[in-house]
């Protein structure tokens, strides 16, 4: 690897490229500056966080969950946290982040949801939450560890951050009638009050 | 079925010209010297200068007690993204949830300044209150994690400075900001250790 140029034309009449202008190995050289763009045309970013959620000792409990019924606009899922504190002693539990292929029946936030940025679009998205055992699981995305049991323990479960990948194509996207939702695997308890955020933007 | 089959190859330019000099990289592959351009990542806005911030603030016992008001003031010319927010506990004993929270106002409390990220920037135009007596007039919630009655615990490092998209980070305008709130009564005698990293931007 060796440092190098590539000399162009002389500068003509037009539009200007902003660079960064260096001195290296005694030659003036410029580095074109850029801004990262979407592949996709992102019309609003968003987030959401829920109240203290308490489930009831049942498997596959949904506790959180977001839905696209947009026939126009897609979702793609920027980020999820979900942290719990035990209110009392609480089993050990495996927290799946799973795909839906039907809607849940829960307790309707959507009028939760804040803009990123003021200017944005009002959103198109449904989250519910408590949702008990309702909706269509579709396939696993990711599973978390809930290990932190004694009484006033808590934890934070999982930072899925898809925010940060160089490729867009690795982040999650939720089409028309498609959604996803934090669930636990096991029963568990009662004992857990589950808080979770979700990010995402809309194109 | 075969994967993609993915051929190193180049694109030959014309010969130098007299003009300005494009730095790249040079290196020889397949007995080609080839050339990468260098590039320098810039950002969609016209960047003013980085910030934080970090307070250990005592908590309380009163509901929905905001530990710390941060504030985009009408007039301040000057657009906000938040880059990172990160909350520790030391001295915990009551649990809780901590929320950030969309304001659209400054709470009443002690002033604090930002901390220049380089001395060479201008000074920041963001408004900041810890141990608030009035509380900020809130928004909607944009972050939230539990909080137990562990005494010391690293609640949540809420990066965002890698997102590849700035799309993606949360914007302040002017008349614009957040607080970090408890959900529930705390204790007095907690500490909640905030940070908030941002960058600051004309708003032309």
């Amino acid at each position: 690897m060796a440092e190098s140029y590539i000399q162009l034309p002389a500068d003509a009449a037009g539009k200007k490229v902003r660079t960064i202008q260096k001195t290296i190995l005694a030659q003036t050289v410029q580095s074109q500056m850029h801004v990262r763009d979407s592949r996709r045309d992102i019309l609003g970013s968003y987030a959401v966080v829920t109240p203290e959620i308490t489930t009831t000792a049942v498997t596959n409990y949904r506790i959180a969950s977001i839905w696209n019924s947009n026939a126009t606009k897609k979702i793609v899922i920027k980020r999820v946290i979900v942290s719990n504190r035990c209110a009392a002693a609480s089993a050990v539990n495996v927290l799946q982040l799973r795909f839906l292929t039907a809607d849940v029946t829960g307790t309707d936030i959507s009028a939760n949801i804040a803009k990123k940025d003021s200017t944005d679009p009002a959103s198109i998205a449904t989250v519910k939450r408590t949702a008990a055992q309702t909706g269509t699981l579709g396939g696993v995305i990711a599973a978390y560890a809930k290990v932190t049991t004694a009484s006033g323990s808590s934890e934070l479960i999982c930072d899925y951050n898809m925010a940060n990948q160089s490729v867009e194509e690795d982040e999650i996207i939720l089409n028309q009638n498609e959604g996803l939702v934090v669930t636990k695997l096991l029963a568990g308890d009662v004992d857990d009050r589950f808080t979770v955020t979700f990010e995402w933007g809309e194109y | 079925m075969g994967g993609i089959l993915i051929v190193e190859s180049y694109i030959q330019l014309p010969a130098d010209g007299a003009g300005k000099k494009v730095r790249t990289i040079q290196k020889i592959i397949a007995a080609n010297p080839v050339q990468i351009e260098q590039q320098v990542a810039d950002s969609l806005l016209n960047f003013q200068g980085a910030y934080t911030i970090c307070l250990r603030i005592a908590g309380s016992a009163s509901v929905g007690y905001q530990f710390l008001s941060f504030y985009n003031a009408a007039g301040s010319e000057r657009i906000l993204k938040i880059k990172g927010i990160k909350l520790m506990v030391d001295i915990g004993s009551v649990a809780n949830q901590v929320l950030v929270t969309r304001t659209t106002s400054l709470g009443t409390g002690t002033s604090e300044t930002a901390v220049k990220k380089n001395s060479a920037y201008s000074a920041s135009v963001a408004s900041i209150s810890s141990v608030l007596t009035v509380n900020a007039a809130l928004d909607k919630d944009v972050v939230g994690i539990a909080k137990g009655t562990t005494a010391t615990l690293r609640l949540l490092d809420y990066v965002n400075w890698d997102a590849i998209l700035e799309r993606d980070q949360l914007v302040l305008r002017e008349g614009e900001g957040i607080v970090v709130q408890q959900l529930s009564a705390g204790a007095t005698t907690e500490f909640l250790s905030i940070t908030v990293e941002w960058e600051e931007y004309t708003t032309s």
